[in-house]
């Protein structure tokens, strides 16, 4: 972590290297005066631009932002545990059916959660490594300049002692007029001139072989030094960048595999309104509580697909740029410490930004959120339509089954009061119509002709009357429903489509287990059935016990 | 038999939502220091490389976000499904009774 009491700016460190240019600024000129060129191309101006090419560099808001993303790492790391406990919960109190998918589902986030984490955690700590080594190579290049380039001297000889030796050697001695003046002149200012030497052509070769190559050798440094500190603080721009780009930012695992909510992308828009709003509270407060990207972003994005690679191949895009964004260069430089000044940097940066540019990425973000929530939850409707299905089949089995139960009930109350009907008449204390009764056990409906017979069932009107319908099918030909096969009426054959009652037991089992392969969830609906079927049980032992 | 504690089931979507926005306020928080991260703090000659950084700063909020949008996502999708069994469930139940009560469903 960088300590930014110390500051994170370029400036102050470059002033340290300051004194380094003022070699060239001695120098040049009379470099040029003898050569009537440019070392290397360069002049005071041009070298000084390469040595300020990290100027303006404000590496607090970076560091800044690393230590804001450290911070919400921390806090999403806690999270990220409770969540864990809270899927695994998931599994108790889920655990089947479509339970099994989502805990997986959950799982499979947790897992993306967790490994996102510590790659913000590597990207925070990549962005403070980054920044001390950019400030490094830059005080490295101050460092060097101020010290590999003074004394302001070359080869001993001040600035005016060079100007001098170029009027020598062109000739220019003042007042000496004879050889030997002149070689005075010369041996003065350059100690190891010959005695019998030629005073101009001495000063001419000194001048060429150690003033000019001097100055070369020395602009050919600087200029190494100022590209090196260039080439490293691109590398080490490059490297961050990367690990930026390494941050999966691919779409979060959603159900069935669904992608949702991939940054800066807008899925195919849904139509389930309900489920639009299930995510736009996240998204929306993501987006409106803190500023968009500023107006940068949208020139950036202009600007994207130079991207780095022409500020590395060229400086013409850079000049551009620095066209273009000359206010905002303003900014950044008076608003170094002011908040103020960091708000109206805000405001001129969305100015310059297209409202409806604005307004139209917050729309496709939220048309991309609300598309993602209706995938998951239409599959969520899907499982919940299936789950409904399958209880809807569950209930209509257990309608069936009611029905049947009903149905075999009543038939065995029929027969229950055809027995006591039969007893009654063949009773001893029965005064009459037991003739009747004991002559037409079988052809009960012949009953219904014996005035003493309906008195003798008068005690029990109720049950007679609801078995009248019975007794007609019984004189039709039917027989009651038992257990032991016998065909129902057809009656309760057409009203429920099953074709005996013993099948049914076996209807409810083939329909509890669809229901089980379908969904094991629909628990309420199986045990439904299986109590139906139990009931059916019952129903058949009675009908057994009756017969 | 029951297959899903429905109680259960919207307490921990509860939590899960709960947590999520813990989430959502630290990307929020990230992505604020990202904005004030700006394409000309790079430097005089790597204004490209912080147009670039700013984005990436943004983006990477995002994920923070992203992340916490799909736990809300996660805690809805159960409080739905919750929601869904408990009606179904009512559902059944009520027409189990009707057909006990004879009455036509």
């Amino acid at each position: 972590m960088i300590d930014t009491a110390n500051g994170l700016k370029a400036d102050p460190i470059l002033d340290r290297g300051l004194p380094g240019l003022r070699y060239f600024q001695a120098f040049l000129p009379p470099y040029g005066q003898w050569t009537g060129t440019k070392p290397l191309g360069h002049d005071t101006t041009s070298l000084l631009e390469l040595f300020d090419a990290q100027r303006e560099m404000d590496l607090t808001g970076l560091s800044a932002f690393a230590n804001a993303l450290r911070g919400a790492v921390d806090a999403s790391h806690y999270e990220a545990q409770i969540q864990g406990n809270r899927f695994r919960q998931v599994g108790v109190a889920w655990p089947e059916g479509a339970g099994v998918n989502a805990l997986q589902l959950l799982e499979s986030v947790g897992n993306r959660a967790g490994s996102d984490l510590e790659q913000l955690t590597d990207l925070a700590d990549a962005i403070d490594s980054t920044t001390a080594n950019l400030l490094g190579v830059v005080g490295h290049k101050a460092d060097v300049g101020a010290s590999a380039f003074t004394p302001e001297a070359v080869d001993g000889k001040s600035t005016d002692e060079v100007e001098q030796i170029i009027k020598y050697a062109r000739g220019d001695f003042g007042l000496a007029e004879d050889l030997e003046a002149r070689q005075a002149l010369v041996r003065g200012i350059l100690p190891g001139f010959p005695q019998d030497g030629d005073p101009e052509r001495y000063c001419a070769a000194w001048l060429n072989e150690v003033f000019v190559a001097a100055i070369d050798g020395k602009v050919g440094e600087f200029v190494t030094l100022c590209q090196d500190t260039d080439t490293a603080v691109c590398g080490f721009y490059e490297q961050l960048v990367a690990v930026f780009d390494g941050v999966d930012q691919s779409p979060y695992p959603t159900v069935q595999g669904l992608e949702a909510i991939p940054q800066g992308q807008n899925p195919a828009q849904q139509s389930d309104t309900d489920s639009n709003s299930l995510d736009l509270v996240a998204g929306s407060k993501f987006n409106i509580d803190s500023e968009s990207p500023d107006g940068d972003s949208q020139e950036a994005d202009d600007d994207s697909t130079s991207s780095s690679t022409s500020r590395i191949t060229g400086d013409e895009n850079s000049k551009e740029d620095d066209g273009t964004d000359v206010d905002e260069t303003d900014d950044a430089g008076s608003a170094d410490d002011e908040s103020d000044d960091e708000a109206e940097d805000d405001g001129s940066d969305t100015e310059s930004t297209s409202p409806t540019a604005q307004a139209k990425e917050q729309a496709e973000l939220i048309q991309a959120q609300a598309a993602a929530a209706t995938e998951v939850v239409g599959t969520i409707d899907a499982a919940i339509q299936a789950v409904g299905s399958v209880v809807d089949v569950g209930s209509k089995v257990v309608e069936v089954a009611s029905s049947a139960v009903s149905s075999v009930i009543e038939n065995i109350s029929s027969g229950v009061d055809l027995v006591d009907n039969i007893v009654d008449a063949a009773s001893p204390d029965s005064s009459d119509g037991g003739d009747g009764d004991a002559g037409d056990g079988k052809d009960t409906g012949e009953d219904e002709n014996s005035g003493e017979d309906e008195g003798a069932d008068e005690e029990d009107s109720s049950t007679d009357s609801a078995s009248t319908g019975q007794r007609q099918n019984l004189t039709s030909g039917s027989t009651i429903p038992t257990a032991t096969g016998q065909p129902i009426p057809s009656a309760l054959e057409q009203s429920t489509g099953i074709g005996a009652i013993p099948n049914v037991a076996a209807n409810l089992s083939t329909s509890m287990a669809m229901a089980a392969t379908q969904e094991r969830s629909t628990g309420q609906a199986t045990a439904v059935s299986e109590t139906a079927t139990a009931t059916t049980g019952s129903s058949e032992a009675d009908s057994e016990l009756a017969d | 038999m029951t297959a899903i504690d429905v109680a259960a089931i919207r307490g921990i979507a509860a939590d899960l939502k709960s947590s999520a926005d813990v989430v959502l306020d630290q990307a929020v928080a990230a992505k604020s220091a990202a904005t004030d991260v700006a394409s000309s703090q790079a430097g005089r000659d790597y204004r490209q490389w912080g147009d670039r950084l700013g984005r990436a700063c943004v983006d990477v909020a995002g994920v923070l976000a992203a992340y916490s949008q799909c736990v809300t996502v996660c805690g809805t999708a159960l409080e739905v499904a919750a929601s869904a069994y408990e009606q179904q469930d009512q559902a059944t139940a009520n027409r189990v009774a009707a057909i006990e009560a004879g009455i036509p469903t």
